[in-house]
C-alpha cells in the first residue's frame, strides 16, 4: 500500500513541480486539461534533467528523492500562493475553454483514461521495460548511484571488456525512466512492479492536450482539430492492432506492439510535443518563459531514450535554419526565447552527456557509424558490411555472406510500408502532406518553417539512422521499427495538422478581409 | 475567437482520421477487461499457445532415446476436440508409432481406436498406462490432466520423461518427483513469467544474502541461439542487487544478434567451449531439483578458478543453455564446493 501512496505522490509532486515552473492560468489562459498535461510533462522533465545532473555530479539518488520533496513543496506553496494572488477573471475563464463538442470530449477522455488504466492494467510485463529501463532503475534506489559496476560492470577500468563481467542490457541509456521508478520505490520503501509505473501512465493522455496548447493562439479550431488527430492516432496506444484479423483480440495490450506501458517511446514523443507547444506558444505570445519550459521539455526527452539526443539536434537544426531564431523586427522578441530555449536545453542535457560518457556502450555509439562515406555508401544500393552481425544467423551465414542484401532494397518499402499503414496511423501521413506549408505565404511564416522542418527531418534523420545503423535491419524491422521511431514525431505533425484543418485566425480575418473587395 | 467551420474536405479528413480512434478504443476495452479475468496479474494464461506442427515435434521426441523402439509411452488425453487424422495428437502419435514406440492411451474420446495404430493400448487407468513406461506424453482433455500426480506416476515408471503440449504441466511438480520435463507447447507467455524460473529466482534469494556474488559457468556445449535461452538476463534482475556474473558479458548481454553471436564463441559450431576438458559431476543431493544424472555441473578451468578469486564470489551457478527454463538446467553451490569438485566415494 506504501508503494501506491508513493506512486501518488510522485505524480503529484511532478504536477505541483510543472504548475509551479508554468505561468499562472490567468496570465496564459488554459483548460484544466492542458494545464494537467503541460504541468506533467513539465515537472517530469525538470525532475529527470535535475536527477541526471545529481547524479553526474556524484551525489547518491537519495538527494534526487530529497530534492523532489523540497521542490513539490516548493510547488504546492507557489501555487497556492499563486492562486490567491492571482484569481482567473471570467474572461480568461471564457478563454481557456477548448469548445469541444461533447461527443469528441468524451472521445478523447475515453482514450486518455483508458491509456491511463491499460498502463497500469499489468505490473511490468515487456522485455525492454524490465530490462532496459526498470533494472536501472533498481540500481538507483538499491546503489544510489550509476557508476556502480552493476552498470559499468561490462569493461574493466580501462575501458576494456572483462573477461567475466556484470550482465545488463544497454547501460548507456538515458536514466529518465529509471529515476521516475526509482523515486516512487525509494520513498514507497520498496520496488513494486505495478506501482512504479504510475509516474509513466500519463503521457498518452498528455500528448493531445499538449498539441492544443501549442495550437491555441493559432486558433482553437485547430487547437482542436490537431489535438484530435493526434488522439486518435492508434500508434499512441498501440501498432497493426486487427493486421492479423481476430487473433489480435487474444493479444491486445500483450506484446511489444502495445506502445504504452514502461517503455521510452511514448514519453519521447510526449516531451517533444511538450517541447513544440510551448515554444510554439510562447512564440506566438512573445511568452519566453513558455519557450523556456519548452527547451526544458526538449531536455526532457533527451533524458528519455538515446533516440531523443538525435531529435534535440533535429529541433535545434530547424529552429536555426527556419530563421525563427534570427532576431530581427517585430520577431525578435520571440527570436531571443527560442536561442534562450535552446540554450536551456543544452545546459539541460550537459551533465547527462557527462555521465553517458563514463557508460559503457552495446554500439549506440552512432557518430561512429553516422558518417558520410557509410551514408554514401548505402544510399547508393551499396551491399550490408556484413562485419559480424549476420554471420550468427545460424544457417543463413554463408548465403548472406556470399550475398548479403542492400540496405536500400529494403529501407524505403519499410517506411512507404509505415506511411500506408492505416491500422497504426490512420490517416496521418497523408495529413501531413497536406499540412505542410506549400504555399508562400504559410512559408513566410517562420513557425510553420520550423515544425515543418523539424517533422520531416525527423523523418530523413531516421532513414538516415537506419541506414547506417550498426544492428541487423531485417532484425529491427521485426522489433517495430521504424513505426516506433517516427511515434516520437506525432506531435509536431499534429500541430501542422491541426493548423491546416482548423487554420488561423489571422488567415480567416485576412479572408473575410479580402471578400468585400473581391 | 474566431469559429468559422472549416471546409467540407477538412472535415471529411478529420472525421475519417478520427474513425481509427475505434482501433485503441477496441484494444484498450478488450486489454482491460483480459487484465481484470486474471485479477490484473501478469499471467501466463493470458497468452495463447503455440501448438508445434506434429512433422517438427517427432524428431525432437524420438531423438531423448538412442533407441526408440520398444520404449513405452503414457499418452494423457488426445486434445480438447475430438481428434480426426488430421489432429496434432494422432499425427504425432502416428509418427511414434511408426518407429517402433509403444503407445498406450488414457482418452475419454470415442471412437479413437480407428485414429490409431493397431498396436496401440488402451489401457484402463493412468497409473496401469504408467507401470513400466518411460515416458509421459500430455495432450491433456480438458483439463483432466492438468494437475497430475507426478510423485505417485514416478514410481510407477520405469522412465523419467515427460514430453508436455500444453505448455501447462508444473515443472516444479515433474522435477519434484524426479521427472525431466520437455516442454513442447511452449512458449506460453514470455520467459519472465515462466514458473520455473520464478521459482528458481525466489530460491535463489533466499539462499544467497543480497551483498554475495554469483558467478555463472556453463556446464555444456550450448545448442540453441534462442533469444529465450537468455535466462541469465532475467535472474539476474530478478535477485538483484546479488551480482552475477559472466564469461564475456558484453556478448551474452547484447542485442539478440550479438547473444548469437556469444552463442557461437561459447563453443557451439566449433568455438572454444570453455568447459572443454573438464569432468561433469553431481553433487548429492542437488541443490533443489531432484532430476538426477543431467545436472549441469562440471569442474572449473583454470580461468574460473582465477575468476573467482579475483571477483569475489561466494557462489557459482552452473547452468545449461535451453529455451525453456529447467530446474534441472541450474545448480547453484559455494565457491568451496565447486572449486573442490566432485567427491570421491
Amino acid at each position: 500500500m506504501i508503494a501506491f501512496f508513493a506512486s501518488v505522490f510522485v505524480v503529484l509532486s511532478l504536477l505541483a513541480i510543472g504548475g509551479a515552473l508554468l505561468p499562472a492560468s490567468s496570465a496564459c489562459p488554459r483548460s484544466r486539461w492542458e494545464s494537467f498535461a503541460l504541468a506533467f510533462l513539465v515537472g517530469s522533465a525538470a525532475v529527470v534533467t535535475l536527477g541526471s545532473a545529481v547524479l553526474a555530479f556524484g551525489m547518491p539518488f537519495v538527494v534526487v528523492a530529497s530534492l523532489l520533496l523540497a521542490l513539490s513543496v516548493f510547488g504546492i506553496l507557489q501555487t497556492l500562493r499563486r492562486g490567491v494572488a492571482l484569481p482567473m477573471s471570467s474572461g480568461a475563464a471564457a478563454q481557456a475553454k477548448t469548445g469541444f463538442a461533447p461527443s469528441l470530449a468524451a472521445l478523447i477522455f475515453a482514450l486518455g483514461l483508458g491509456s491511463v488504466l491499460a498502463s497500469m492494467a499489468l505490473p511490468i510485463n515487456e522485455f525492454d521495460p524490465i530490462l532496459h529501463f526498470a533494472y536501472k532503475g533498481k540500481i538507483l534506489a538499491e546503489l544510489g548511484t550509476p557508476l556502480d559496476e552493476a552498470l559499468t560492470g561490462l569493461v574493466d577500468e580501462n575501458g576494456e571488456l572483462r573477461r567475466f563481467g556484470r550482465i545488463v542490457t544497454h547501460p548507456n541509456y538515458p536514466l529518465g525512466i529509471p529515476i521516475l521508478e526509482a523515486l516512487v520505490a525509494v520513498l514507497g520503501r520498496g520496488w513494486h512492479e505495478r506501482w512504479i509505473q504510475l509516474p509513466l501512465a500519463f503521457w498518452a493522455m498528455c500528448l493531445p492536450a499538449a498539441v492544443f496548447f501549442g495550437l491555441r493562439p493559432i486558433s482553437r479550431r485547430a487547437a482542436r482539430a490537431g489535438a484530435l488527430v493526434a488522439a486518435a492516432t492508434p500508434i499512441l496506444y498501440q501498432r497493426n492492432f486487427t493486421e492479423n484479423g481476430w487473433a489480435d483480440f487474444a493479444n491486445a495490450g500483450l506484446g511489444n506492439e502495445f506502445t504504452l506501458g514502461a517503455g521510452a517511446d511514448l514519453p519521447v514523443a510526449a516531451l517533444l510535443t511538450g517541447a513544440c507547444a510551448l515554444v510554439l506558444h510562447g512564440r506566438r505570445i512573445h511568452e519566453a518563459r513558455l519557450q523556456l519550459l519548452g527547451g526544458l521539455c526538449l531536455a526532457g526527452a533527451v533524458m528519455m531514450k538515446n533516440e531523443g539526443l538525435a531529435l534535440f539536434g533535429c529541433f535545434v537544426l530547424a529552429i536555426l535554419l527556419s530563421g525563427a531564431a534570427l532576431p530581427l523586427g517585430k520577431h525578435k522578441r520571440a527570436a531571443l526565447g527560442s536561442l534562450g530555449a535552446l540554450g536551456v536545453g543544452i545546459s539541460a542535457i550537459l551533465p547527462w552527456l557527462m555521465l553517458r560518457g563514463k557508460l559503457p556502450a552495446i554500439d549506440e555509439n552512432y557518430a561512429e557509424h553516422f558518417t558520410l562515406e557509410r551514408i554514401k555508401h548505402f544510399l547508393g544500393g551499396g551491399a550490408e558490411l556484413v562485419e559480424r552481425s549476420p554471420k550468427a544467423l545460424v544457417g543463413q551465414a554463408d548465403e548472406l555472406l556470399a550475398n548479403p542484401p542492400a540496405r536500400m532494397d529494403d529501407l524505403p518499402g519499410y517506411f512507404t510500408g509505415e506511411f500506408l499503414d492505416w491500422r497504426s496511423w490512420g490517416l496521418l501521413w497523408l495529413l501531413l502532406l497536406i499540412a505542410l506549408p506549400w504555399r508562400p505565404r504559410e512559408l513566410r511564416d517562420a513557425d510553420r518553417r520550423w515544425l515543418a522542418m523539424l517533422a520531416l527531418g525527423g523523418v530523413v534523420l531516421y532513414f538516415l539512422i537506419l541506414l547506417v545503423t550498426p544492428w541487423y535491419l531485417p532484425l529491427l524491422r521485426e522489433k517495430g521499427i521504424p513505426e516506433r521511431l517516427l511515434l516520437h514525431l506525432l506531435g509536431p505533425i499534429c500541430i501542422l495538422i491541426g493548423w491546416r484543418l482548423g487554420g488561423s485566425d489571422q488567415e480567416d480575418s485576412e479572408t473575410r478581409d479580402a471578400a468585400p473587395r473581391s | 475567437m474566431d469559429e468559422a467551420r472549416p471546409t467540407a474536405w477538412k472535415r471529411a479528413l478529420l472525421g475519417i482520421h478520427s474513425a481509427a480512434a475505434v482501433l485503441p478504443l477496441l484494444c484498450l476495452a478488450t486489454f482491460l477487461l483480459r487484465s481484470a479475468s486474471v485479477g490484473f496479474t501478469a499471467d501466463r494464461s493470458l497468452y495463447p499457445r503455440i501448438e508445434n506442427e506434429a512433422e517438427n515435434m517427432a524428431p525432437y521426441l524420438l531423438q531423448t532415446w538412442r533407441q526408440p523402439r520398444g520404449k513405452i509411452i503414457a499418452v494423457c488425453g488426445l486434445g480438447d476436440a475430438a481428434p480426426t487424422a488430421e489432429s496434432q495428437s494422432i499425427r504425432l502419435l502416428q509418427m511414434l508409432a511408426e518407429q517402433g514406440v509403444v503407445l498406450r492411451v488414457i482418452s475419454q474420446h470415442a471412437g479413437i481406436e480407428s485414429l490409431l495404430p493397431l498396436a496401440t493400448q488402451f489401457p484402463a487407468s493412468l497409473d496401469e498406462a504408467a507401470r513400466g513406461a518411460q515416458a509421459l506424453l500430455i495432450f491433456d482433455e480438458n483439463g483432466r490432466y492438468a494437475a497430475l500426480d507426478f510423485l505417485s506416476l514416478a514410481s510407477k515408471m520405469d522412465g523419467q520423461l515427460v514430453f508436455d503440449l500444453t505448455g501447462q504441466a508444473d515443472g516444479m511438480a515433474a522435477d519434484a518427483a524426479g521427472l525431466q520435463l520437455l516442454a513442447y507447447g511452449a512458449p506460453l507467455g514470455p520467459p519472465w513469467l515462466d514458473p520455473d524460473l520464478l521459482a528458481y529466482a525466489e530460491h535463489l534469494r533466499k539462499r544467497v544474502p543480497a551483498e554475495d556474488g554469483i558467478l555463472l559457468i556453463m556446464a555444456v556445449r550450448p545448442g540453441t541461439i534462442s533469444g529465450r535461452a537468455r535466462w541469465f538476463l532475467h535472474l539476474n534482475n530478478l535477485i538483484f542487487p546479488r551480482r552475477m556474473y559472466l564469461q564475456d558479458s558484453f556478448g551474452a548481454s547484447g542485442t539478440s544478434v550479438q547473444f548469437r553471436q556469444w552463442v557461437l564463441d561459447m563453443g557451439a559450431r566449433g568455438g572454444e567451449f570453455p568447459g572443454k576438458g573438464q569432468q561433469r559431476w553431481e553433487p548429492e543431493p542437488r541443490e533443489l531439483s531432484r532430476v538426477t544424472q543431467v545436472g549441469p555441473v562440471r569442474t572449473l578451468n583454470p580461468e574460473e578458478r582465477a575468476a573467482v578469486a579475483t571477483l569475489g564470489v561466494q557462489w557459482v551457478s552452473f547452468f545449461s543453455l535451453n529455451a525453456d527454463f529447467r530446474l534441472q538446467d541450474w545448480e547453484t553451490m559455494t565457491v568451496e564446493q565447486a572449486l573442490e569438485g566432485p567427491q570421491t566415494p
